[in-house]
């Protein structure tokens, strides 16, 4: 890396940590500095969803997967796509017209004020050590490109400059930044695919060695039988997505920005649009990789390092330092997304549900910024810790997503959507059920975890137990590559039963809980709101009949690969196709 | 540079493009609402539960 590309680097930080400052003096109320005033229209929405969405853990760690296992990771973000126009359609407008700002606050609307706590309590805490997983992958990137190993000191570098700005300039500063940092990020993309294609020959060449390699076929197959990413990983995934598109406060939090019900509607609807092709970008040059590269590497998350680092200086002086400003820019807005989101729970949601009297705005900016410096300290922490661990940045997010996030879509989403008899005890009892469903899974499949953590404390307790543990143990282990992607359907299936069973034993919830339920039909600027779940007109009623059955037929080709059905990828890829443009067709639609 | 690799670099660019077009038109629009809202000292009609 040259003397200019670190000038680049430099002067894109300045910056975005400049605009933080500038940007503050639009906040005039709370709702500017968490919502950004509820001002947001459908491109801007849709740039800051998707720059919210796409971090380096996208360009550099499933681009690394793809080097190690294939193009099937890709799934991870066209599920998500797909998710993202289920919840703008059926989902965000009815959350919208509740004018929340955070999912545990439709939850104290749905269920009771302490669930609301608890949740945006724990749901700070996954987002902070979620933070140190970006952070880890920031450092390690930055130090392999740059050979500036201070892995430390660029741990700091990106967490001064993204809680900054984020402290600062609120949701404003994330939702206007956004859109710049989403060019950015798609700019250095669009420099660094065509060079990595150029670099492996080309994708018809590729393709030709893939299918030509003894046991490599599966890299490129869309859908396949076997392998850690295959049929079963994208049916879990997409359960994730699902989770992920309704009740992921980062994400939700910026759909809530938007002008009214429809306007979130079409943001959501235009990222999962827009970031469909944009995923080639990053899967495809993992797929170089393995190619150039065949040995692969120890860590997964060395492989786009390496090939910036490789390909790019060569080409011309000053890439790289672009480059690496779209992988800074795609990282630095996830992080000030998620700084932001961790703030309005622990502002909105837990300091003030505690307090017994209204905080003042002057209050409610220090809980802010201590709980902004606090987020600091444990994403740093967390980013510490998978470097000494060397853990893949991808499994370690399956692992935190698959073992906490499910039940509470469940509980928020099924339950506290869809059915009227489930009260707070039962809300309660399948968040924490199903979360320890989940981490129970990983902890029996997984030989060093099962030792710690199962066999040492049941062995003093039973030895029977101990014993019987231990053998399944043995029999699940060799197999956990792909058990792992059951943790989440095991996790959202004993909150599905566990939820409604402990409601039945308690009183059914008060009428005034249902209020959630009924949505006035105008804007909050008086206009009509005129995005109904079942559209007025016929080619609305149409594309959303559409949707639905694309996305059903899409499920079912997934799960026609398990007996190795030769048509499951085309039909698979046409069939997320149709949802999209279907999606499309029905925002812009009465 | 093979017809795919142009097909998927083309669609980026046309994105960029977009993005960069209609986001300013957009942009005018959300300062001339905060403008509003600060000359009504209003809060947008926004009301929060």
């Amino acid at each position: 890396m040259t003397g200019f590309d670190y000038a680049i680097v430099i002067i894109f930080l300045c910056i975005i940590a400049g605009a933080g400052a500038t940007i503050s003096r639009l906040i005039r109320s709370p709702d500017d500095l968490f919502v950004a005033g509820r001002q947001l229209t459908p491109f801007v929405l849709a740039a800051t969803i998707t720059a919210t969405n796409l971090s380096m853990f996208h360009f550099v760690g499933m681009g690394g997967t793809a080097s190690q296992d294939g193009v099937s990771i890709i799934w991870q973000n066209w599920t998500g796509d797909i998710a993202l126009v289920l919840s703008g359609l059926f989902v965000l407008p009815f959350m919208r017209r509740l004018r929340i700002r955070s999912i545990p606050e439709f939850l104290e609307i749905r269920y009771t004020r302490g669930l609301r706590t608890l949740v945006g309590a724990f749901w700070s805490m996954r987002l902070c050590v979620y933070l140190g997983i970006l952070l880890y992958i920031a450092g390690s990137a930055a130090a392999e490109i740059t050979h500036w190993n201070h892995y430390i000191a660029w741990l700091f570098v990106f967490s001064a400059v993204s809680i900054l700005y984020s402290t600062v300039g609120g949701a404003w500063a994330v939702a206007i930044m956004d859109s710049v940092q989403f060019l950015t990020m798609l700019a250095g993309a669009l420099i660094m695919f065509p060079i990595a294609m150029h670099a492996a020959g080309g994708l018809p060449s590729m393709i030709h060695y893939f299918k030509s390699a003894p046991g490599r076929f599966h890299f490129i197959d869309f859908v396949p039988t076997r392998g850690t990413y295959n049929w079963m990983f994208i049916v879990a995934i997409m359960l994730l997505s699902l989770k992920w598109s309704t009740i992921d406060q980062s994400i939700l939090q910026r759909a809530f920005g938007a002008h009214n019900p429809r306007v979130g509607a079409k943001g959501m609807v235009l990222s999962g649009l827009i970031t469909t092709p944009m995923a080639f970008l990053w899967i495809l040059p993992g797929i170089a990789v393995a190619r150039l590269h065949p040995q692969g590497f120890a860590n997964p998350d060395e492989a786009i390092p390496w090939l910036l680092r490789t390909q790019l200086p060569a080409v011309a002086t000053g890439l790289l330092g672009f480059v690496l400003c779209g992988l800074v820019a795609a990282q630095i807005s996830v992080i000030t997304a998620d700084v932001n989101s961790v703030a309005t729970l622990m502002a909105s949601d837990v300091y003030r549900t505690l307090r017994r009297t209204e905080p003042s705005q002057r209050e409610l900016m220090r809980v802010v910024r201590i709980n902004s410096l606090v987020c600091g300290g444990i994403m740093i922490a967390t980013a510490i810790l998978l470097k000494m661990t060397n853990a893949g940045a991808v499994k370690a997010n399956l692992v935190l997503v698959g073992i906490l996030d499910m039940p509470l879509f469940v509980v928020t989403v099924i339950y506290g959507i869809a059915f009227k008899r489930t009260n707070w005890q039962g809300a309660v009892a399948g968040f924490v059920v199903g979360g320890i469903a989940g981490i129970g899974c990983y902890l029996l499949i997984d030989p060093q975890l099962f030792h710690t953590f199962i066999y040492s404390p049941i062995s003093r307790l039973s030895l029977m137990a101990s014993t019987w543990l231990t053998g399944l143990n043995n029999q699940l282990s060799p197999k956990q590559g792909q058990l792992r992607n059951l943790a989440p359907i095991i996790s959202s299936a004993t909150a599905l039963v566990v939820t409604p069973l402990v409601s039945l034993l308690f009183a059914k919830p008060p009428a005034s809980s249902l209020r959630v339920r009924q949505a006035p039909n105008r804007t909050d600027s008086g206009e009509v709101d005129d995005f109904t779940l079942i559209p007025q007109t016929l080619i609305g009623k149409l594309a959303a009949f559409v949707v639905v059955v694309a996305a059903l037929v899409f499920i079912l080709s997934v799960i026609s690969a398990a007996w190795s059905w030769p048509f499951a990828s085309p039909v698979a890829l046409s069939a997320m196709v149709a949802a999209l443009l279907a999606g499309v067709v029905r925002v812009y639609v009465k | 540079m093979d017809w795919i690799t142009l097909a998927i670099t083309a669609t980026g660019a046309v994105i960029f493009c977009l993005w960069i077009v209609i986001p300013i038109q957009e942009y005018r629009t959300i300062f001339q609402r905060l403008r509003q809202r600060d000359q009504d000292g209003s809060n947008g009609g926004e009301r929060h539960p």
